[in-house]
């Protein structure tokens, strides 16, 4: 019973990926089939600078991700994740959003680590809140926003305290709303199991085996998401102009809108996004940056396809409405404010 | 019994294409190739990832080994090793998200995820980014805001008025050979824009009106300078009216700083080292630097609408790795501009001025020497992460 389900939704989320990729295929068919010989040549050169430098950027992150989550099954006990995360809802928010301090990555190498947290009996909510803020909320990309916007550190304040904003209203939102436990199988029992038998034979070899089999394991688990996101990424950064698409985006209201559009398009590191952000200074406005700068690490395209890894579809279609909807809120008010 | 050898077969394939993932990122090394895709401060991660990535491919492999070993036992003594074989695979389904597929397409169709990256990697040439990226993500020729080519031609659709085709054709008579007034949208749109605010715009200089209208800015702006050169001249010791050339909010001290440094010199060079930070600040401070001497290298980038005499001296600015990059430069006139293909590689020496293109004011430079050289190593720029007055100093 339980494995046709999972079946299911296995074959769902392939659906999923394969109505994507029609997509992306029938939008994108065209305009090469009107390319020659040489033209052709030339996208695939500049496609394949694009998703080699994003898959090669993304591979450290990725790989220490998986490590340390491997390191976690197999070190930390149960008991000491629900004691570092209170109780309380909304204390257990808060100190989820700034859990990213002690773990500076963006969100390929989150994922794998929160998705083994929730394993391991961190709540739903304080994975959500963790695996939005974690990207932000750290002192990697808080300097590299810093740097980025020599001079104008309202900026830098204003991302944080936004992403910390939207982290913890949505984890709360998913605390009151959602009931039955999104993840893609709920292996927490098996998991609980399984680490008990890894204490019991407790020597160190067994320990470093499991650690090197769940990382293989887990490289090839998140490197899928990682590759397709890299791939589809590629091919909207080699076919899409980018300067074309700036020029479609300017207005007080639709800016806000664009800049979510053009976040979850570009896929960009949030360790490298607020570089690409300031070079628009002064085409768009203050806050509208503010909105890419908050929603592009929480919520992009490569980060949706690593988020199927971890939940189901439906869920992750709800994160990503939700977020929007906060950022856009949470930057249009601070745009009404003058705060940048 | 099969399972075991889908198991084996699964750790075989799981460590080819890791070792595959290793080798290419030590071939990207060993080519010195691996700054055509992420920034140098990136390769000790990089390193450190190739490790990473050999450890677990030894692991697959061995696994892979083992579960031979194990194979091979089973036959000779089935039963007393049952019990273990539950035991192993249980622990292996531990993490439950992460069982090998159970399908054989399904095992085809996430190994061949992971071999796309490998093929176009090694059978792909590695290739620099130039001109057609440049094209792609939009030449930015004026550093200080940013503006666009592309950009301005859209936002020139904004004001774009649909009752013109006279006006459009009479334009075509009036500029003639004009390669830019060809129909196609965009372009259509940048000249009835133009035509709209009722100047004809381009740098081509096929208009001599348009010529003339740059000398008489050009002298006007020498003037300006030497105005402004003389009163740093009369009162040296006067820093204020030094520094009122060079206003800045807080956002651009340190722009301004170097702009001061920069002004002071006899040919302004625009190295490597802060190539961005030292173009943002001439075009910030672009009516003090009117007639100076700039050094400049970079590579030929032309758009379809450029006449014979212009080009662009371009760079890539790479913050992370090359889907963050953008392209940055400044325009170049040059009688025998044509002479120079896209992606060579020069060096310009030339005066600074300004032009209108599309209807902006940006910089030019007028060259009066321009050598071909080789591409560097590194060909691209990367923010400057230090004071910005160092990158004046020699």
């Amino acid at each position: 019973m339980k494995t046709d389900v999972v079946v299911y939704r296995r074959k769902l989320s392939f659906l999923f990926i394969g109505l994507l990729c029609l997509l992306f295929i029938g939008g994108v068919l065209p305009r090469l089939s009107a390319l020659n010989g040489a033209e052709l040549m030339t996208y695939m050169t500049v496609f394949k600078s694009m998703f080699i430098s994003i898959l090669l950027e993304a591979l450290p992150f990725l790989l220490l991700g998986i490590f340390v989550s491997s390191i976690m099954q197999v070190v930390i006990p149960e008991a000491w994740i629900q004691k570092i995360i209170p109780k309380h809802p909304v204390l257990g928010v808060l100190v989820a959003s700034f859990l990213g301090m002690l773990f500076p990555v963006c969100e390929c190498g989150l994922i794998p680590v929160v998705r083994r947290l929730m394993a391991k009996g961190m709540p739903l909510y304080a994975g959500v809140t963790f695996i939005l803020a974690g990207p932000i909320v750290n002192l990697v990309v808080i300097s590299a926003t810093f740097t980025a916007f020599r001079g104008r550190n309202e900026f830098v304040y204003s991302r944080v305290g936004l992403a910390i904003l939207v982290s913890c209203i949505v984890g709360l939102i998913v605390y009151s709303f959602i009931r039955k436990d999104p993840r893609k199988l709920s292996g927490t029992n098996e998991f609980a199991q399984s680490s008990v038998q890894s204490l019991s034979g407790n020597n160190k070899r067994n320990a470093i085996h499991q650690i090197l089999r769940h990382s293989s394991d887990e490289f090839f688990d998140m490197g899928k998401y990682l590759i397709l996101g890299a791939f589809i990424t590629g091919l909207i950064q080699t076919l899409v102009p980018r300067a074309e698409l700036i020029a479609i985006g300017q207005g007080e209201y639709t800016s806000h809108f664009f800049m979510l559009g053009f976040a979850y398009i570009l896929s960009l590191c949030s360790t490298s996004d607020a570089f690409v952000a300031s070079s628009f200074l002064t085409t768009f406005s203050a806050s509208s940056l503010l909105t890419f700068l908050v929603f592009g690490p929480m919520i992009d395209f490569k980060g949706t396809l690593m988020l199927c890894s971890v939940f189901r579809l439906k869920f992750v279609i709800f994160l990503i409405v939700a977020v929007a909807i906060v950022v856009l809120g949470g930057s249009l008010a601070i745009g009404a404010f003058n705060i940048v | 019994m099969s399972q075991h050898r889908n198991m084996k077969l699964h750790y075989y394939i799981r460590g080819g294409i890791l070792f595959g993932l290793t080798s290419y990122i030590v071939y990207l090394v060993q080519l010195d190739k691996l700054h055509y895709y992420i920034v140098p401060r990136m390769a000790p991660y990089m390193k450190l990832s190739v490790i990473a990535l050999y450890m677990l491919a030894l692991y697959c492999i061995y696994l892979a080994w083992q579960e031979k070993g194990k194979h091979e036992h089973t036959r000779e003594s089935e039963h007393s090793h049952e019990h273990q074989h539950i035991h192993e695979h249980d622990d292996h389904n531990c993490s439950c998200q992460h069982e090998v597929p159970r399908s054989k397409t399904k095992s085809v169709l996430l190994y061949s995820i992971f071999i796309v990256p490998l093929l176009l990697g090694f059978a792909m040439p590695d290739q620099l980014m130039g001109s057609d990226i440049a094209a792609v993500k939009g030449m930015n020729l004026s550093a200080s805001n940013g503006a666009s080519l592309q950009q301005t031609k859209v936002a020139d659709l904004d004001s774009f008025d649909v009752q013109v085709p006279s006006v459009e054709g009479s334009l075509e008579a009036s500029t003639g050979s004009d390669p830019k007034v060809d129909l196609e949208a965009e372009n259509k749109a940048t000249v009835e824009a133009d035509a709209k605010a009722g100047a004809t715009v381009d740098i081509e200089g096929s208009g001599d009106v348009n010529q003339d209208d740059e000398v008489v800015d050009q002298s006007a702006n020498e003037m300006e300078t030497k105005n402004a050169s003389n009163s740093l001249v009369s009162s040296t010791d006067d820093d204020q009216s030094f520094d009122a050339l060079f206003p800045s909010d807080q956002y651009s001290v340190e722009l301004a700083e170097l702009g001061k440094l920069l002004y002071q010199k006899d040919i302004i060079a625009v190295k490597e080292e802060g190539f961005l930070e030292t173009l943002t600040s001439l075009d910030l401070y672009r009516d003090n630097f009117i007639g100076k001497t700039i050094r400049i290298s970079g590579f030929v980038y032309r758009e379809d609408d450029m006449s014979e005499d212009t080009f662009v001296i371009s760079r890539m600015a790479m913050q992370c790795c090359s889907a963050d990059a953008s392209p940055y430069g400044f325009l170049v006139q040059w009688d025998d501009a044509n002479a120079f293909e896209k992606d060579k590689w020069i060096e310009v020496i030339g005066t600074f001025g300004l032009t209108e293109y599309n209807g902006i004011e940006i910089v030019q430079l007028k060259a009066t020497e321009i050598t071909t050289i080789e591409a560097p190593n590194d060909p691209y720029v990367y923010p400057y992460f230090d004071d910005f007055v160092k990158i004046a100093e020699e």
